[in-house]
């Protein structure tokens, strides 16, 4: 699935914007970075592409609150009375490749026969999503507040290809795993990615007299502690069985190593004076756990954690906001070369205030301005 | 006394280059940098525009990080091009500058590597949606066309390297002693009278050198033209010596004429007009080759370990300099 166009109307800061995600030849970017001042929209811009996909999507995150009426953009009015808030409209136009389209009829003959699976179009659907909510004329809000007025009509279900596929393979309804690592998604990175904030704040609400437990230490480090352990323990599993490209846990280990040379992820390690357990990190000779990282290198670990489990992100659509919050202008640049790597046909679309990533995605012809310090007249 | 690093990036090494902030050199330079070497060392780009203006951007940074510099060759001979970079390299060493490497391309410039047949073809197939044929058809036709631009540029190029001799920039001055001196606590201007004595014989030196100058531009260009105006396709000396810059232009002009480009607005393909005058011919052209651009460089990268060892050799050895320095 890749994002072709959006078009955003009233939404937090912006009044009226589109954008396009495809260069002059039509080719959608696998990189696409949005700069500008503070207040232009770029995370708005984010937000506005989730609200708008999550539900049908499946993909249920806390990161971007429900909408509400402050979401509504409101302009200022001098004197007088306020005017009427208008009404958002987020406006996608979506597209999903041959090989995923393939993949998505196979999960929904399986998964919900009774689904009408038309053909797309070149692939592509359009969605409208609109708040406030349709209403009854009671004033009562319609139980689903998104309005998708799709084209064709039939096009919700092929929006709900990831989400059948991972409720496929976790019911063991269908034992083909491919399938599900060929239906991409949708996955917003927001800008509070600090596990470090995180330990602290759970540490405060520890009992100091109390053992660590693995179920602890899991809670303490988010998931990401949980997923780098299962992907060690499945790598241990079978090491002659596993194919390279199934080895998610040395995939980590690669890209990690590369982005942040000369400090090495080594793995999940168990350690006489950490039998539970930790995933481990080598700099100049000495050996750390995930708690003691920098936060350029929890930050790092978390985005090839989440992008490889539960399964490979491909086909996905991945938002990253700001993603040099933490990270050395090395990291960022070798963050920016090491993204269309990660996954197969992922598409991305960052935020940044980044010199670095400026530069770099201006050569790509990747970067698109939402606005100048100073606009001029 | 340490001396505090005023480098404005996160670089070990600074690597300069001509041409554009986000032309061919920043974008491939960029990624293969970031590629083959990663964060050690890391490598920041410079990009300076003309060869001239290296050797300021050389003074402006290259005392807080050493520099590698790489200069198009144009149509320099590469042993002439060798000459001009150790003499550039030792003049900025002479200032503390740190240098790793002041070298030239071995073809023209970098838009040269860039017309090598597995990375123009596929690239040009793709975009216009044509086939091999029809771009060595397109290339056969501008060959030929464009031998007096470039046979003229390599006449021009010659009548420049014969007057270089005449720059009176360093020559009048050569071996004068004219900035003050300290001297028993205190400042002493050197001797004016030595010093006009000697820029007298300098200038003496120097205005017979200007009427020695031996430069017969005009049968430099018939011997260029007579060997460049058949040039086709399977020809090899195109790829490396003419201005790549200027085929591409040309074949990009071409093509959109022939196979069209979407339109910004409706992203319907039409072919283009180019019957206008040079200046909003470049202007259309702009979009079009920032478009092609990193395709072209990306590529190029994906090529690279398979194209000709001369190639390879050429970027290897850039490596291999800036990993092996000293930092």
């Amino acid at each position: 699935m890749k994002l072709r166009k959006v078009r955003i109307e009233n939404f937090r800061a912006i009044r009226n914007t589109e954008i396009v995600f495809a260069d002059a030849l039509g080719a959608i970017r696998p990189v696409t970075v949005l700069a500008g001042p503070n207040g232009t929209g770029k995370t708005s811009v984010l937000f506005a592409i989730v609200q708008a996909l999550r539900g049908v999507m499946g993909y249920r995150t806390s990161d971007v609150p429900e909408p509400d009426e402050r979401d509504i953009h409101t302009p200022l009015s001098i004197g007088g009375l306020s005017p009427t808030p208008p009404a958002i409209s987020v406006t996608l136009e979506v597209e999903f490749g041959e090989e995923e389209r393939d993949a998505i009829r196979k999960v929904m003959t399986e998964m919900s026969p009774e689904e009408r699976l038309g053909d797309l179009p070149n692939g592509r659907v359009r969605a409208v999503w609109k708040y406030p909510p349709e209403r009854y004329p009671d004033g009562s809000v319609k139980p689903v507040w998104f309005l998708y007025r799709t084209d064709p009509r039939d096009a919700v279900p092929w929006f709900h290809g990831r989400k059948s596929a991972i409720s496929g393979w976790t019911s063991r309804k269908f034992r083909d795993r491919a399938l599900l690592d060929k239906i991409g998604g949708i996955y917003l990175f927001p800008q509070d990615r600090s596990l470090r904030s995180r330990v602290m704040g759970e540490r405060l609400t520890q009992d100091e007299d109390s053992p660590p437990t693995a179920e602890r230490k899991g809670r303490e480090l988010s998931s990401v502690w949980g997923v780098l352990e299962y992907l060690s323990n499945y790598s241990r599993s079978a090491p002659e069985g596993i194919k390279p490209e199934e080895n998610w846990e040395q995939r980590i280990r690669e890209s990690f190593n590369r982005i942040c040379a000369p400090k090495e992820y080594v793995g999940f390690m168990y350690r006489s004076d950490d039998p539970l357990g930790a995933p481990y990190f080598r700099d100049n000779g000495s050996t750390y756990p995930l708690d003691m990282a920098a936060s350029g290198e929890q930050v790092i670990i978390e985005y090839l954690a989440r992008l490889t489990y539960p399964s490979p992100m491909n086909h996905s659509i991945i938002l990253i906001d700001e993603p040099e919050i933490h990270l050395h202008p090395a990291w960022i640049r070798q963050l920016y070369l090491a993204l269309p790597r990660i996954g197969v046909g992922n598409q991305y679309i960052v935020t940044t205030h980044s010199a670095e990533l400026y530069a770099a995605a201006a050569r790509d012809q990747a970067l698109i301005e939402m606005g100048q310090l100073i606009e001029q007249a | 006394m340490p001396y505090l690093s005023a480098y404005p990036r996160p670089g070990q090494v600074a690597l300069l280059c001509e041409g554009d902030v986000i032309g061919y050199e920043a974008t491939l330079f960029q990624k293969w940098t970031g590629a083959e070497l990663g964060n050690d060392p890391l490598v920041d780009i410079w990009c300076c525009g003309t060869s001239s203006s290296m050797l300021g951007i050389s003074d402006a940074i290259g005392r807080s990080r050493p520099i590698f510099v790489i200069e198009d060759r144009d149509f320099r001979a590469i042993d002439e091009a060798r000459d001009d970079c150790e003499r550039h390299r030792k003049d900025r060493e002479s200032r503390a500058v740190k240098i790793i490497s002041w070298s030239a391309w071995n073809r023209s410039e970098i838009e040269n590597y860039l017309l090598e047949p597995a990375v123009l073809l596929p690239v040009f197939d793709t975009a216009f949606g044509c086939s091999d044929d029809d771009i060595i058809k397109a290339i056969n036709e501008i060959l030929p066309a464009l031998a007096l631009f470039q046979a003229s540029q390599y006449a021009m190029a010659r009548i420049r390297r014969a007057w270089f001799l005449t720059d009176p920039t360093s020559a009048l001055l050569s071996g004068l002693r004219f900035r003050p001196e300290w001297k028993d606590k205190a400042m002493v201007m050197p001797d004016h009278l030595a010093f006009r004595s000697g820029l007298e014989k300098n200038c003496s030196a120097w205005t017979m050198k200007a009427r020695e100058i031996k430069c017969d531009a005009v049968a430099d260009f018939d011997a260029k033209l007579d060997l460049w105006k058949s040039c086709q396709w399977h020809d090899e000396f195109w790829r490396s010596d003419w201005a790549g810059k200027e085929i591409l232009h040309w074949l990009r002009v071409a093509m959109t004429s022939k196979f069209g480009w979407p339109n910004a607005e409706s992203g319907v393909r039409e072919p283009l007009d180019w019957m206008m005058n040079r200046e909003k011919r470049e202007a259309q052209d702009r979009p079009i080759e920032a478009a092609l651009r990193p395709r072209l460089v990306d590529q190029f990268l994906s090529v690279l370990p398979s194209l000709a060892a001369e190639i390879r050799e050429e970027f290897e050895k850039i490596k291999t300099a800036i990993k092996g320095y000293r930092l």
